[in-house]
């Protein structure tokens, strides 16, 4: 049986948050340094940005109010029973 | 118009002719792609809402399970604007002077080649294919006198009307560069 606290799904995430960050800047970058002046570059970099914020906004306020101190048992404490027979 | 100043070093009297790249309807078919998978985990959410909503609400389950769509979806978006640096970037451009192919591939690699006006020998455009028939795209193929393999516009649109424009610009070039050649062999 291992237990370990939920915070510690954040790390894995942070990692893709960082991943993502990073590789975002340098297309943004790409594109502005290469296609700056046209209204379509222009338009697809606010909505990669928007869209990254809208899904970075969404996880916030969906986490909002989660105990991240709880514990996570795998192998024995974790099971969720489910309600419909397949 | 892309920014010309970071590819090549312009002559004072070059000027961009024309300026292409695929048609945006390849673009679309990677859009598409995209929707499907944007729609897959809503699609799940409703089943899972169904049969097991237990695992969607757990106090457990349900920020597992958030993080996950989000780093999903964070990694589509990142899909999302690779695929159109790798469209929007991709480039022909024909110059005065010479024609160029600007090249992405994925985020890292870029490769640009560039072709004088004056070595083109033959141009060829070719439509194959119903869609490329009806909407008026394909390839146009620039053949040098040299051994090096032949310069491609893939699926551009109106491909004969690019081939006839080349065409006139290459005489255009040789025309220009005999009178550069007799200017100077005139005695002084």
């Amino acid at each position: 049986m291992i237990s370990f606290p939920l915070s510690l799904v954040l790390i894995p995430y942070g990692i893709v948050v960082l991943i993502f960050i990073l590789l975002a800047a340098y297309s943004v970058h790409n594109l502005v340094r290469y296609g700056a002046t046209t209204n379509s570059s222009f338009f697809a970099t606010f909505a990669f940005l928007a869209g990254a914020v809208f899904v970075m906004f969404f996880t916030w306020s969906a986490l909002r109010g989660t105990d991240w101190t709880q514990e996570v048992t795998i192998g024995g404490g974790f099971s969720v029973t489910p309600t419909t027979k397949l | 118009m892309i920014d010309l100043d970071h590819l090549i070093t312009k002559k004072s009297d070059e000027k961009i002719i024309f300026q292409m790249r695929s048609h945006w309807i390849l673009f679309l078919g990677e859009l598409l792609l995209l929707i499907v998978l944007a729609v897959l985990p809503i699609g799940l959410f409703i089943v899972f809402q169904g049969v097991w909503p237990s695992l969607l609400m757990g106090t457990m389950s349900k920020p597992i399970l958030v993080l996950m769509t989000s780093a999903y979806y964070l990694m589509l978006w990142l899909f999302f604007i690779t695929k159109f640096i790798d469209y929007y970037l991709d480039v022909y451009l024909v110059t005065s002077d010479r024609v160029l192919d600007v090249s992405q591939q994925g985020m890292f690699a870029r490769t640009v080649s560039e072709l004088d006006l004056a070595r083109v020998q033959d141009v060829t455009s070719e439509i194959k294919g119903i869609l490329r028939s009806l909407m008026d795209f394909c390839n146009v193929y620039i053949e040098t006198a040299g051994a090096k393999e032949r310069f491609v516009f893939e699926d551009v649109k109106h491909p004969d009307v690019i081939r006839k424009r080349l065409l006139e610009l290459v005489e255009e070039d040789r025309k220009r560069q005999g009178e550069v050649i007799a200017e100077l062999g005139r005695p002084v």
